[in-house]
């Protein structure tokens, strides 16, 4: 025969209790892993950020390091004289931002000789340039390129073109001087 | 996962080899042409994911040869990004009047170029 027990409120207030003090335990301890996931979503986040700035860092700096690629490919592979100046006029418009420029050599007599250009016509005086880059070989200044005005959108120039310029203060002139030494060599044959 | 394929057309080879190295580093196979009748022609036997196209080139310029692609059911969808060395809206209203879904402006920056190209064909 079944037994009929009647639990005393005390007995249930203590169950309760016990209870509730369980309830309180459980959720603690996922107060606890709730705040330790949301310190590592944290970190996480700001790993992340790092990266993508780093990452965005390393593109930027690609993108300098595959112009100097571009331009200096281009001016040692250019096969004649009008191939080098084309190349140095390509690399002005298209890696610094510029279509109005010139470029010169100097003569004997010190004077400068414009010998190409974009924008440009012979009534442009090389004084007005904004900036000029000069043509180095063996310690001397063997000509120029003067930029006039750069393109609107180019709010100006930046550490990247600087690095070009440098480029081309070295290279440009090496290429002309190679792409003269293949012509006498392509004349004496 | 399939290598997306873009189409560089410029005449200019500093920026072609330029481009080259930004996007073929990046993983992308490339294409190229060096006219605008060139890039239509390749763009119509290959059918690539993209196009980077330039403005100024012989025989057709950019905007023709967008144009054209655009009437060809083969060609019509294929994103075109044009560079362009003006910035100015009269030329940027040109642009997307082609058929071009986006512009990045001269001089290019690599990083910027690599951006325009992965929101065009994802990651």
């Amino acid at each position: 025969m079944d037994t009929l027990r009647i639990e005393s409120a005390e007995s249930r207030l203590r169950r309760c209790e016990e209870q509730m003090e369980l309830w309180r335990t459980e959720q603690d301890r996922r107060d606890e892993i709730e705040l330790g996931l949301k310190s590592t979503v944290a970190h996480l986040h700001a790993e992340n950020q790092r990266v993508a700035e780093r990452q965005a860092a390393a593109e930027q700096r690609v993108g300098h390091l595959a112009q100097l690629h571009a331009a200096i490919q281009q001016l040692h592979e250019a096969e004649d004289h009008a191939g080098v100046l084309t190349v140095i006029k390509e690399i002005v418009a298209n890696l610094v931002g510029s279509e109005c420029m010139a470029i010169y050599t100097v003569r004997a007599n010190g004077e400068l000789e414009m010998l190409d250009g974009i924008g440009i016509d012979d009534s442009t005086d090389a004084a007005s340039a904004i900036i000029s880059v000069p043509f180095r070989m063996g310690g001397r200044v063997v000509g120029m390129i003067a930029i006039f005005r750069l393109l609107p959108q180019k709010a100006g120039l930046d550490g990247g073109d600087h690095e070009l310029f440098a480029l081309l203060s070295t290279h440009a002139p090496l290429a002309l001087h190679h792409a003269g030494l293949r012509a006498a060599y392509a004349n004496f044959a | 996962m399939q290598t997306k394929r873009i189409l560089l057309a410029d005449d200019s080879l500093t920026a072609l080899t330029m481009h080259r190295m930004i996007l073929g580093g990046a993983g992308y196979e490339l294409l190229i042409a060096q006219d605008g009748q060139e890039a239509f022609d390749v763009a119509t036997a290959q059918q690539p994911d993209l196009i980077l196209m330039d403005v100024v080139m012989p025989k057709k310029t950019g905007f023709e040869a967008v144009r054209l692609l655009r009437k060809q059911d083969s060609t019509k969808s294929i994103p075109v990004i044009m560079i362009t060395t003006r910035a100015e809206p009269k030329i940027l209203e040109i642009c997307f009047q082609c058929g071009c879904n986006d512009y990045i402006n001269k001089p290019v920056d690599g990083a910027v170029l690599l951006a325009k190209v992965r929101s065009i064909l994802g990651n």
